[in-house]
């Protein structure tokens, strides 16, 4: 199978300005993700999983060391030229939603196929298709600050997903989901993992989350700390390493808790 | 740390936003320290003639100046203490007491504003000779100015904005006061929420507009059958401004809903970002957008009614004076003294017609008709007859023509007042019957029709009649001869008319040229003047407005930016978007401005003699070019304050 994704030696320095105080995020991250896989990112709160996630998804550049996608290197490449390979290749739930105030939440989906100058009647269809698979066809037409949280991280996994992306990031897509909901959005990811061949990396917290990945990568004071496949273990088993390996890191469960 | 300290470090690091409004506050402070300083000038008010009175002019414009320039002032406060209400809210959370963050807010604005009176008085004082010569040149006046400071002007500026800077301060020590912690914080974020349009309101507010265009239309028309000058024009007023403000509540509104139903060209690129984008601002843009399209038109018309009077003065004189003097012959010592005087200036002033004009006058009146416009003859009340012959070699001689046929019975006018299009208050006298007393009896005439010629600078109304009416006129009245005398650059032969006035007027009526045309000058120099000034300030002031407006916006809106460039907007998108945006912010205002002078100077146009095209074609398209500056700078700075 194809690499679709390496970082080499990745590190990002935070400084701030002036005042000379410099914070290692990432500390030297090399991986490999290959074509339809399933990767999760795991670690205690500031150990750098949105860093990271960032780096590789184009929207923050390294500090040193690097990427590619698709064998582009991406951290050498100009902005719009990248604004226009995320707008066509990914897809990002972010952990803030990142949800426009001035569109309504179908806008807010639509927007992804509007800049790509999908018809008008195509884009009706696939917001509403994608609004009934996460039940939020109710609040197509209010406003994000008309609707919950949940509702929100649901409005922003749908506009990550509504063009099909061959690699999607997700970070905590269900940090702010009820147990029927996460699974319902863990359950869509699996299937574009599987039948679209997408190529999916999940930043969570949660374990049972977690559990749907095929491969966890644990993160430690921006170090990869730990690598662990599924291989032919079932979810459930699965799920009880990933709770192991966190309970070692420390922090990891008992912000689940 | 102490609280001077603070205010220091607060200066440093907000540095934009202090600079923005000690700019707006130095801006004001020197117009209107110009504009005072030049009302308060010795020179130039010993230059000009005592008629025209250079400080009412100033007067006037100078109460609405402050009116404006305190306005604008408690709005550039606004707009800075807005941008500082999250630091003012984190001083408070870092438990600085309330009174402490009053005072030093206080006392801030305090200082800043005494040093932008300071430095604003002296930009003032060395841009007001320039604005000085600009004005003599306006006026026509030739005088070598000096540079001077009127203390009065100083002290007044003083006062006025001691006073306005005494308020705003004062605003600035309530804001802790008036708003609780939360509110401060979330300064940015109040105010917006997507309105309802209201295609009802938005049809109302069209017809408000159309209402009150109709009416400036037809302005005569109204006014003088039963409404009243002024009525009227408040009645229009009316109707256009609060169609404005309706409109931009309501119209623009329903407008930008109807654009997001319309799925193909709203789900196109960045259309469904800038379209709700500006349907989301619009609640909190509505007032200023309609304010600013109002504001545009009083520029407008302030300015294009000051051109058209000053244009129109040069029209009028050369039109009411087809001569460089007249005057009516009475001996030959009389002709001497004038021949004397036109041969001394000779060199710059070579006489290049010299015709006489005889008529006899006759007391009588047009039967049926009130009055005419042409004042000589309510003064007079009677004409001054000239035979068709005499009149026809006449107009050869000052080189027009008209096709008089009189057939027995029938007079012609010669009326330089008459036209056929304005006459909104008098009834047209022309086919109606004149009756003329000569000598103890009387005759009726009917007059054939009227041309508008004045044959001398006196103004007078002449009627052409057959030759052998004129031949019995002759016997019964005495002929006058006016000597008409047109000499090169009239237009600046102070000296040579000063010198004739003084040989003429005593004796004989006498008219001349330049007189009136550098009263006229004056007065009409002056008014536009103040017309370009106000003009300008109230176009600098706007653009601010919208400058500043935006800006705010574009601060709050950066996270949208942000988010837009997750998503994998280009810089480039981002700035057609923002283009798309802000031309609309800047042109449904413009447009409705322009809109709005047309009408206003069409009114004018019915009101008064003259053609308000030119200064039309040359105020508008000026007023656009600055505010497309305006435009092409606040996109650049908004790009540059979201990315
Ligand atoms: N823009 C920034 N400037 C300075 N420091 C930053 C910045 N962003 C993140 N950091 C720091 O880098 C570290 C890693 O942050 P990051 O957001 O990647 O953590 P995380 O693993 O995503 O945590 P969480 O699980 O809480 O989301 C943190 O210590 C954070 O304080
Ligand atoms: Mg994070």
């Amino acid at each position: 199978m194809n690499v679709v994704l390496e970082a080499k030696n990745v590190s990002k320095i935070y400084s701030t300005k002036g005042k000379g105080n410099e914070y290692k995020a990432l500390d030297n991250v090399s991986f490999t993700v290959k074509e339809g896989e399933f990767v999760g990112i795991m670690g205690p709160s500031g150990a750098g999983k949105t860093t990271l996630l960032n780096m590789i998804s184009t929207i923050d550049s390294p500090t040193s060391g690097e990427i590619y996608i698709d064998g582009n290197n991406i951290v050498k490449m100009k902005e719009d030229k990248l604004a226009l390979f995320r707008r066509n290749k990914l897809g990002f739930i972010f952990q803030d939603y990142n949800l426009l105030d001035s569109l309504t939440v179908a806008e807010n989906i639509a927007l992804p196929l509007a800049l790509a100058k999908v018809n008008a009647k195509e884009i009706d269809n696939r917001v509403k298709k994608i609004a009934a698979t996460f039940g939020i066809e109710r609040i197509l037409n209010h406003y994000p600050y008309q609707i919950s949280g949940g509702q929100k991280q649901r409005c922003a996994a749908s506009r990550a997903i509504i063009t099909n992306p061959t690699l999607i990031f997700g970070d905590e897509p269900t940090g702010a989901l009820d147990s029927k909901s996460a699974t319902d959005l863990l359950e869509s990811l699996t299937q574009l993992n599987e039948k679209a061949r997408a190529t999916i990396l999940l930043v969570t917290h949660d374990a049972f989350a977690a559990s749907y990945c095929r491969r966890v990568l644990f993160i430690k004071d921006g170090r990869i700390f730990k690598e662990l496949y599924k291989e032919e273990r079932s979810r459930k088993q699965f799920f009880s390493s990933i709770l192991a390996i966190l309970s070692d890191i420390g922090g990891g469960v008992s912000d689940v808790i | 740390m102490t609280l001077f300290n603070l205010a220091i470090r607060n200066v440093k690091r907000n540095f934009k936003n202090y600079f923005l409004y000690f700019a707006s506050m130095i801006f004001s402070i020197v117009m209107y320290y110009t504009f005072v300083s030049l009302k308060y000038n010795s020179q130039i008010e010993k230059a000009a003639d005592a008629s025209t009175k250079i400080s009412g002019g100033f007067s006037v414009s100078s109460v609405l100046l402050i009116l404006f320039v305190a306005l604008f002032m408690i709005y550039s406060n606004g707009f800075f203490t807005r941008k500082r209400k999250k630091e003012v809210g984190l001083y408070s959370l870092l438990g600085l007491r309330k009174k402490q963050i009053g005072k030093m807010l206080f006392y801030e604005n305090l200082c800043m504003g005494l040093i932008s009176l300071m430095i604003g008085i002296l930009i003032g004082a060395l841009l007001s000779k320039a604005f000085l010569s600009l004005l003599l040149v306006l006026m026509g006046l030739d005088l070598h100015v000096t540079f001077e400071i009127p203390v009065r002007a100083v002290l007044q500026t003083f006062a006025v904005f001691f006073l306005i800077i005494l308020y705003t301060s004062f605003q600035g020590y309530r804001l802790i006061y008036r708003f609780k912690l939360i509110e401060l914080f979330s300064a940015e974020k109040e105010g917006e929420g997507v309105p309802k349009g209201s295609w009802l309101m938005a049809a109302v507010a069209i017809l408000f507009i159309a209402t009150g265009y109709t009416m400036a239309l037809f302005f005569m028309k109204i006014a003088t059958k039963g409404l009243g000058l002024l009525p009227l024009a408040f009645a229009i007023l009316f109707f256009t401004v609060t169609g404005t403000y309706m409109l931009f509540h309501f119209f623009t509104v329903a407008m930008l809903k109807r654009a997001k139903k319309k799925k193909r060209s709203f789900y196109k690129g960045m259309n469904i970002f800038s379209t709700s984008q500006l349907l989301y601002r619009i609640k909190g843009n509505a007032t200023s957008l309609a304010t600013i399209s109002v504001l545009s038109a009083v520029t407008l018309c302030a300015v294009g009614f000051s051109a058209t009077v000053y244009i129109s003065t040069f029209q009028t004189a050369d039109q009411m004076r087809p001569f460089s003097y007249s005057y009516v012959k009475k001996d030959k010592h009389l002709d001497e003294k004038v021949n004397a005087a036109l041969n001394r200036e000779k060199a710059n002033h070579p006489v290049t017609n010299d015709v006489a004009l005889k008529t006899v006058f006759v007391k009588g009146e047009v039967s049926g008709v009130r009055y005419v416009s042409n004042i000589r003859y309510m003064i007079d009340e009677g004409f001054h007859l000239m035979p068709e012959s005499e009149f026809h070699s006449y107009m050869k001689q000052i080189g027009k023509s008209e096709n008089v046929h009189l057939k027995p019975g029938e007079v012609f006018a010669v009326d330089g007042s008459y036209d056929d299009n304005l006459s909104g208050f008098d009834d047209s006298y022309v086919h109606k019957s004149v009756q003329l007393n000569i000598g103890k009896s009387s005759m009726r005439m009917k007059i054939k029709g009227a041309g508008a010629y004045y044959l001398s600078d006196f103004g007078e109304f002449v009627l052409v009649v057959p030759d052998h009416v004129y031949d019995r006129v002759k016997q019964t009245g005495k002929e006058r001869v006016v000597r008409n005398i047109t000499v090169k650059n009239e237009r600046d032969s102070e000296a040579l008319s000063n010198n004739l006035a003084k040989a003429v007027k005593n004796s004989e009526q006498y008219s001349d040229y330049y007189h009136l045309f550098s009263e006229g000058l004056q007065s009409s120099g002056l008014m536009i003047f103040i017309g370009v000034f106000l003009g300008l300030v109230f176009l600098l002031a706007t653009g601010s407005i919208i400058y500043f407006k935006q800006m705010m916006e574009a601060a709050a809106d950066k996270p949208q930016y942000d988010i837009l460039q997750k998503v994998g907007v280009t810089n480039q998108e981002k700035k057609r978007a923002i283009r798309k945006q802000m031309a609309v912010v800047f042109t449904a205002p413009l447009i409705l401005g322009v809109l709005h002078t047309l009408f206003a100077l069409k009114a004018l146009e019915k009101m008064m003699p003259v053609s308000v095209a030119i200064p039309i074609f040359i105020c508008v398209p000026v007023y656009i070019l600055i505010y497309f500056g305006y435009y092409e700078m606040t996109v650049r700075s908004y790009y540059k304050e979201v990315s």
